[in-house]
């Protein structure tokens, strides 16, 4: 503090902002916490297929990052999903026995191949939470543009459909989100993110995603954590899961046998830290890859408000 | 599966403990940021759940305190982006003030001082708020805010520049 005017201007403050005591809850907090969490899953497609894309592209450089040496195939590390599926993939002459094969490492660089395929499908994500507050929705991606269409409902909003649409102007990248709720018909827009305007190393909006990053993949690998869980047979698909544990219980990416690319993503959130069932909140999302064509392109890159709604503030 | 319990106590536990520090300077700093205690509240209430979803990464920060203020003015810069760019300011502090006359001057020369703020963009404003609130140094400023100390010296040079009539009367008064 330098000047008299500078002292002066400190002690105002303090007094300006002594006025009120703030005592706050920590239920409070880990229950907002908890909701927060879960509106950033279904308003953002945390669960969307572009998340998987790139959690599955992060297996790429997890695996060449790594040995490959992380424990036998098909690993099952705990009860939920460790039941060896009686619809095992089943493999041409050609392909070497999975029992073998079907390491991490393995498996990561067949992902990353089938990824380097895709040419700009949009990728469905019908998922849907259990527990308490249980809700649904579908989410549609473009592995191209990168921009979101979601269709969902909930008990607290009703039926809505959101747009995220990715935007870089001048250098700055930012998501644009919009929403039209149908409860009130009304639809609004925010920004929502901006990097050149939040510091290095702060809260981002894929913080709160529970799916596997590139990062955590490649943190997961390296201690050992990454495991195959087994396989199942989902949506008439033959697919090998891998598990990670995450801060809030565990998350599952569970990839085609055949073609690797993910079909299911799961995650079991505060799993084991609320013993009541109905707070045990789990997460599961059925992943399509679909061709391109003109009308998924444009549902998910252009905005479409219903007609008759009307415009308003941001809540 | 026990394990995991346990880690989940002790994070409630270390985040409970730091939730009791920081929160009221939090607070204080959030209203100074916003204008309005029942937003400030809701602007804290937010950051420390933040916080706590991702208290593991948090805490391994160098300052997580710092950390924590990043995403304080997150929340702030996202609000103002939407409704409440519009919420009014409070025209005096809610706190239980004196009537006499001489307190009265005063209310009112930190009411304008509160005004003058708020007119601030909002990187001036928290460089304020985090200088002379706070009592950062221009570096630990610079951390919490993401910029170099030469960002946070042209801040609030300007900020200081344009709180000028404030600060005149201040010199008057003294």
């Amino acid at each position: 503090m330098n000047s008299p005017q500078e002292t002066q201007l400190s002690h105002d403050l303090h007094r300006l902002a002594s006025g009120q005591a703030y005592t706050p809850d920590l239920a409070a907090i880990k229950q907002l916490a908890r909701q927060r969490h879960r509106r950033s899953l279904m308003r953002r497609g945390a669960t969307a297929a572009g998340a998987v894309v790139l959690a599955a592209g992060g297996l790429f450089f997890a695996g060449h990052g790594s040995s490959g040496a992380h424990g036998p195939a098909g690993t099952a590390i705990g009860p939920a999903v460790a039941t060896p599926s009686s619809a095992a993939p089943s493999r041409s002459a050609t392909v070497a026995p999975a029992v073998r094969m079907e390491t991490v490492a393995y498996v990561a660089k067949r992902v990353e191949a089938a990824l380097a395929g895709v040419n700009g499908d949009i990728i469905r994500n019908d998922q849907a939470f259990s527990g308490q507050e249980a809700s649904s929705g579908t989410n549609w991606t473009d592995s191209r543009t990168g921009n979101e269409f979601n269709d969902m409902t909930d008990s607290a909003t009703g039926k809505l459909h959101g747009w995220e649409i990715e935007q870089v102007a001048n250098g700055t990248f930012t998501i644009k989100l919009v929403n039209a709720v149908y409860s009130t018909h009304t639809w609004y827009e925010v920004t929502t993110y901006s990097s050149s305007h939040v510091p290095s190393g702060s809260s981002s909006v894929n913080a709160t995603s529970p799916i596997m990053t590139p990062a955590e993949i490649k943190t997961s690998l390296a201690s050992g954590q990454l495991k195959i869980v087994g396989h199942r047979n989902i949506n008439g698909h033959a697919t090998i899961g891998l598990r990670s544990p995450w801060d809030f219980g565990y998350r599952e990416l569970w990839v085609d046998s055949q073609t690797f690319l993910p079909v299911r993503v799961f995650v079991d959130y505060y799993s084991d830290h609320h013993p009541t069932p109905s707070q045990d909140l789990k997460l599961t999302g059925n992943l399509t890859w679909l061709p391109r064509t003109q009308a998924l392109v444009n549902m998910v890159n252009k905005v479409h408000i219903p007609a008759g709604f009307t415009h308003v503030a941001a809540p | 599966m026990r394990r995991t319990e346990n880690v989940m106590n002790g994070r409630d536990e270390e985040f409970g403990e730091f939730m009791r520090d920081r929160a009221s300077p939090l607070h204080q700093s959030a209203y100074l940021l916003c204008g309005d205690w029942h937003l400030a509240h809701d602007l804290v209430q937010d950051t420390l759940a933040k916080a706590y979803l991702h208290w593991p990464r948090v805490r391994r920060a160098d300052s997580p305190d710092a950390y924590v203020r990043r995403i304080l003015l997150n929340e702030v810069r996202g609000r103002w982006r939407g409704r409440e760019r519009t919420a009014t300011v409070s025209r005096f502090p809610e706190g239980r003030e004196p009537v006499s006359p001489d307190a009265a001057d005063e209310l009112a020369r930190r009411a304008g001082l509160l005004q003058a703020l708020h007119a601030l963009p909002l990187r001036q404003r928290a460089t304020i708020v985090l200088r002379y609130l706070e009592g950062m140094s221009e570096r630990e400023t610079a951390a919490v805010l993401g910029c170099s100390e030469g960002t946070v010296k042209s801040q609030s040079a300007r900020a200081l520049g344009t709180l000028r009539s404030y600060l005149d009367r201040t010199e008057s008064t003294r």
